[in-house]
């Protein structure tokens, strides 16, 4: 191999192993979940532009533990076209679960202009590994463009153990959409 | 010397009487501050009676993102049984959309009330907070945590009870 073919074929190699480091990068930094604090105490969290969607769809999450409280916080913003269903696994911050005997806290949502399907509807509802929805809402009719904030509050009579929860969405209009969870639960 | 008269001494007594009855009925302990940050400014006021009353206000001038303010509480520990309140995000005609996370918390990173609000364009939210914990909260010191990332003036008031 003469030396030009040699220095070739090192800066081929060079190149293929920059690329691959790059998008390995890039894969990690989507698989940890690169979130940005915004509860100051965040544990575990995640943070993707998912598949579905339109241009722009994002998610993000974190959970935020205290000595007795979870803090659950999270934002979707949804381009159209709509998903129709989407499933965010959320994972919590303790490795043996923990119980759930009161949540208290909001959901928001958001409809950004242009709209032009009318009128806004979602639902909304955070599960536990179980399939048991610790909260939820169908907001249905709303005003084509605006926000809106709803207060959650709920003692569960009979506490729920749970290991991982599950941010459950249905959307169907052709507007853009925002929705975020704040709950405290304990 | 010259003596009072009685229009006089009657003027007095009812401004005694009136001093008398202002003071609460119930002893209050308070606290309160005040600051100017980079991003805006805020103030707060602690109350305590039987129960802790928090007041808090701030004016976001520009995004904060993740900011934090401590609180002092006149006596601690206290014990948190129950939590309600308001809090409030106002975009004046000025600011364009509201997106805020506002949050109590105390010193064991438990996350007394939390909201994360959304407001289209000026306009007032308000969402009331309630919150009964099952596991008591024994709390020695409380701070307001913020997340702003929206340009645009944002406001938020926070009046909570912890009982």
């Amino acid at each position: 191999m003469t030396r030009k073919r040699r220095t070739a074929h090192f800066r081929v190699r060079l190149k293929t192993f920059l690329i691959i480091a790059a998008v390995g990068v890039l894969l990690c930094g989507n698989a940890l979940g690169t979130c940005s604090i915004k509860t100051g105490t965040t544990k575990t969290c995640g943070n993707v532009t998912p598949s579905w969607g339109g241009p722009g769809t994002y998610y993000s999450w974190q959970v935020s533990p205290g000595i007795v409280t979870n803090l659950l916080t999270s934002e979707m913003g949804i381009t159209p076209p709509s998903p129709g269903t989407t499933q965010i696994p959320v994972q919590i911050p303790q490795t043996g679960g923990t119980t759930v005997h009161e949540v208290h806290g909001n959901v928001a949502f958001m409809v950004w202009p242009p709209a032009s399907c009318g009128s806004g509807s979602v639902i909304a509802q955070v599960r536990d590994q179980s399939g048991n929805t610790i909260a939820g809402v169908y907001l249905v009719g709303l005003s084509s463009v605006g926000s809106y904030n709803f207060p959650i509050k709920a003692n569960l009579s009979k506490p729920l153990p749970i290991t991982s929860l599950l941010l459950q969405t249905y959307t169907s209009q052709c507007g853009a959409v925002t929705i975020s969870w704040s709950l405290v639960m304990e | 010397m010259r003596k009072l008269t009685k229009r006089q001494c009657t003027y007095a007594c009812m401004f005694a009487v009136a001093l008398l009855l202002s003071r609460p009925a119930i002893a209050q302990n308070g606290s309160s501050g005040s600051g100017n940050p980079t991003w805006g400014n805020y103030s707060w006021q602690v109350t305590q009676a039987s129960a802790t009353t928090v007041v808090f206000n701030a004016t976001f001038n520009t995004p904060s993102g993740y900011v934090s303010i401590p609180l002092t509480i006149p006596s601690t520990p206290i014990t948190v049984h129950e939590v309600h309140g308001n809090i409030t995000l106002t975009v004046p005609g000025s600011g364009t959309n509201g997106s805020i996370i506002a949050q109590l918390i105390d010193g064991n990173n438990n996350a007394i009330a939390c909201v994360k609000m959304q407001q289209s364009g000026p306009g007032i939210a308000t969402l009331p907070i309630s919150g009964n914990f099952f596991t008591p909260l024994s709390v020695s010191s409380l701070h307001v945590a913020f997340y702003v990332d929206l340009p645009g003036v944002q406001i938020v008031s926070i009046s909570l009870t912890l009982d």
